[in-house]
């Protein structure tokens, strides 16, 4: 009883700890810019201030490329979890040597550096006239975005008893039916688990836009944040103030999901054992 | 907001197919594009210049404003290899020699001879020469800032050092980063620092050609560096020992707060930079601050250590239309712009030595600028010099914060760029 009385203590002393930094985030967004950043965080700014706010919408098109960051997120997080999931339960479906194979495979995609894909990339989407639209940001997600996610997929699928699978195709369902009806909704919190890294992904990528958008019209969020990341140190709070709007979609995702992220993961708990 | 969304779209003709859409970049809708990189202050100025060309000309330019150097030239170096680069980028002339090596550049050479306006002997010497690539001028210099001082008027008061003379010398230089240097308390740590320098290769320089040595053994194609020569190392040394003095922040201060926030906050009595702190350090309001030379060599040549940026062409572009916006840019009216935000020194004589740059705001000894011009030599501009400047400012950051003997700092920087200098 004791113990149980010292639960939400405990839990209040734990969230104040991860707390803390989001205080420091949302107080260093209201320091006036203007002045050097003091020398140690401090928690309460002496005079508050909506000014740095101000300085955000005039120094960058936020509201644009917020839309344009809305775009890119709207197609590329679905299209992740479809094709994540679809080739997860595929790699379930094949045979242990096959599976193995592509296990490995899966692996070895994930060990290139981006950095070697740039210009491959570049030239692909050039020759089919696609550089400068949201097509080379969006197309990763054809794949799941990375083969992470796939084997994410393939990792909770694997967990599923064989004989629900084996039942299923008993009552005469196909592959595409088990994985909507009978696989899907017993992995719910890995979907939620792949939708939000991918949202994270997606909406803070900031090297794809750089080489593959032209048009300043079409840029993206971390585009914009990136030019206020390097202005002078008098104009922190500036940089703060983008970055504390830019956390916020995150923030209200994660706040509409964690519940039944959460609820899940305890009701799927018969799976693991 | 959702009209929009659905006019984007459709334009850009989403599906889950790949299909190929309408939907291209900037350049193919037949309009210029100019990239550079910089603050979103800075590209506010750069706005400015693009209204005023199309204003005049009707043409209007897409602005790519690229936030930093490394995303600037990453950018650059996949879309000149993806074969679709901006029209017009701005580069350092230490950093454009990769693309004018892969004959990438349009020349701007041959259109500065031919144009009606724009001459050769508008522009200070020393910025035409460092984009000079090729015997061929490639790029168009916009500004030319050198190395200066930067120091805190107030704390030079209170320390009852008198403001530095236009002549002034490294003994003074070192007096003055002694005196301010205050350690209240006496734990090593200075409460107050008297000197603030990044060590890097293009700040080193300017130490180096004081103490009469050379960085490589020559400039328009070196082969070797040659920091290793008894006057470079004495350079070398001089820069080291402002650290070793005490005089300097340590590696973790300077980490754990910049040293452009220090000069801010008044804990750092001298700064050296170039020309692009000016618009953060006019917000300054609790004392008062201005601009001194490099400071010059007891015997010997004094040296100031060149900054300059150009416009640059790309090959593959309408490079007609290019050059129109580039000598704006780069002529009379453009640059008066640009030096109206504070962060450049005009490449143009006739603005230089105008109120668009000599203006009544700080720092009151802007001419210092000028007056170093006669004195300014150049780093080189070759193909592989980005590559080297990197790879040896990382070695002297071991030898200025003493992580490194200068011995072992000069034998890395010998085995690390030999092969990048083609002599390896």
């Amino acid at each position: 009883m004791k113990l149980a009385g010292l639960r939400p203590l405990a839990a209040a002393v734990v969230a104040l700890a991860f707390l803390a930094p989001l205080a420091f985030f949302f107080f260093g967004a209201l320091r006036a810019p203007g002045a050097a950043p003091p020398p140690s965080p401090e928690l309460f700014p002496r005079d508050l201030s909506l000014e740095s706010f101000d300085r955000v919408f005039g120094l960058i098109p936020f509201e644009r490329q917020f839309l344009n960051s809305l775009i890119v997120v709207g197609f590329a997080v679905p299209l992740t979890v479809l094709t994540a999931s679809w080739a997860g339960f595929g790699i379930t479906l094949l045979g242990p040597r096959a599976r193995r194979i592509a296990v490995a495979a899966s692996l070895i995609v994930l060990m290139v550096p981006l950095a070697a894909l740039w210009v491959p990339r570049f030239l692909i989407f050039r020759e089919v006239g696609l550089i400068g639209s949201y097509v080379p940001l969006i197309a990763p997600a054809l794949m799941g975005t990375t083969p992470f996610f796939v084997l994410l997929y393939y990792w909770s699928y694997r967990r599923l008893p064989a004989d629900v699978v084996d039942a299923a195709r008993l009552e005469g369902l196909g592959p595409l039916a088990i994985w909507r009806r009978v696989g899907m909704p017993l992995v719910r919190p890995t979907t939620f688990a792949v939708a939000a890294l991918a949202f994270v992904f997606h909406w803070s990528n900031f090297i794809e836009p750089l080489l593959y958008l032209t048009d300043p019209d079409t840029f993206t969020l971390p585009l914009g944040l990136g030019s206020l990341g390097v202005l002078g140190p008098t104009d922190l709070s500036v940089l703060v103030a983008g970055a504390l709007l830019v956390t916020i979609p995150a923030l209200i995702a994660f706040a509409l999901v964690q519940r039944r992220f959460l609820q899940n993961t305890r009701l799927a708990g018969w799976l693991g054992r | 907001m959702a009209g929009a969304l659905i006019r984007r779209l459709s334009a850009c003709g989403f599906g889950l197919a790949l299909a190929v859409s309408g939907c291209g970049g900037g350049s193919s809708d037949g309009e210029l594009t100019l990239q550079l990189f910089g603050d979103a202050e800075e590209a506010t100025v750069y706005e400015d210049l693009l209204d005023e060309y199309e204003r005049r000309t009707g043409a209007s330019i897409d602005l790519i404003n690229v936030p930093d150097q490394d995303a600037h030239y990453a950018k650059l170096s996949t879309s000149f290899a993806g074969g679709e680069p901006p029209d017009v980028f701005l580069a350092n002339f230490r950093n454009f020699g990769p693309y004018a090596d892969r004959e990438a550049l349009d020349p701007v050479g041959p259109r500065l001879d031919a144009d009606p306006e724009l001459e050769r002997e508008d522009f200070y010497p020393q910025s035409l020469q460092a984009f000079t690539f090729g015997g061929a001028l490639q790029c168009l210099p916009q500004n030319i800032s050198s190395l200066v001082t930067y120091y805190n008027r107030d704390l030079f008061r209170e320390a009852g050092l008198a403001e530095p003379p236009a002549d002034w010398t490294f003994a003074q230089f070192e007096m003055a980063a002694d005196r301010l240097t205050v350690d209240a308390d006496g734990d090593g740590a200075a409460e107050r620092y008297g000197i603030g320098v990044e060590p890097s290769l293009v700040r080193a320089a300017g130490f180096v050609w004081a103490a009469g040595g050379e960085v490589v053994d020559e400039t328009e194609d070196p082969t070797r560096m040659t920091l290793d020569t008894p006057g470079s190392r004495a350079g070398l040394e001089s820069l080291i020992g402002l650290r070793e003095a005490g005089w300097a922040p340590t590696r973790e201060e300077a980490a754990a707060r910049p040293l452009d926030e220090r000069f801010l906050d008044g804990t750092l009595g001298m700064f050296l930079s170039s020309r692009r702190e000016v618009p953060t350090f006019r917000t300054i309001e609790d004392f008062e601050w201005d601009v001194a030379p490099f400071p010059a060599p007891s015997s010997g040549e004094p040296a100031a250590v060149l900054h300059s940026d150009g416009y640059c062409i790309s090959r593959s572009g309408d490079s007609e239309a290019a050059w129109d916006f580039v000598r704006f840019a780069a002529g009379p009216d453009g640059q008066a712009i640009l030096a109206r935000g504070g962060r450049t020194v005009p490449s143009l004589k006739v603005v230089a030595n105008s109120p668009a740059f000599l203006d009544d705001q700080a720092p009151q000894s802007a001419r210092v600028f000028l007056e170093a011009i006669p004195e300014i030599r150049l780093l080189p501009n070759a193909p592989r010099w980005p590559e080297v400047e990197k790879a040896v400012s990382l070695a002297l950051e071991q030898a200025y914060y003493g992580d490194a003997t200068l011995d072992e700092t000069l034998e890395r920087i010998e085995a690390e760029t030999s092969p990048l200098l083609g002599t390896g």
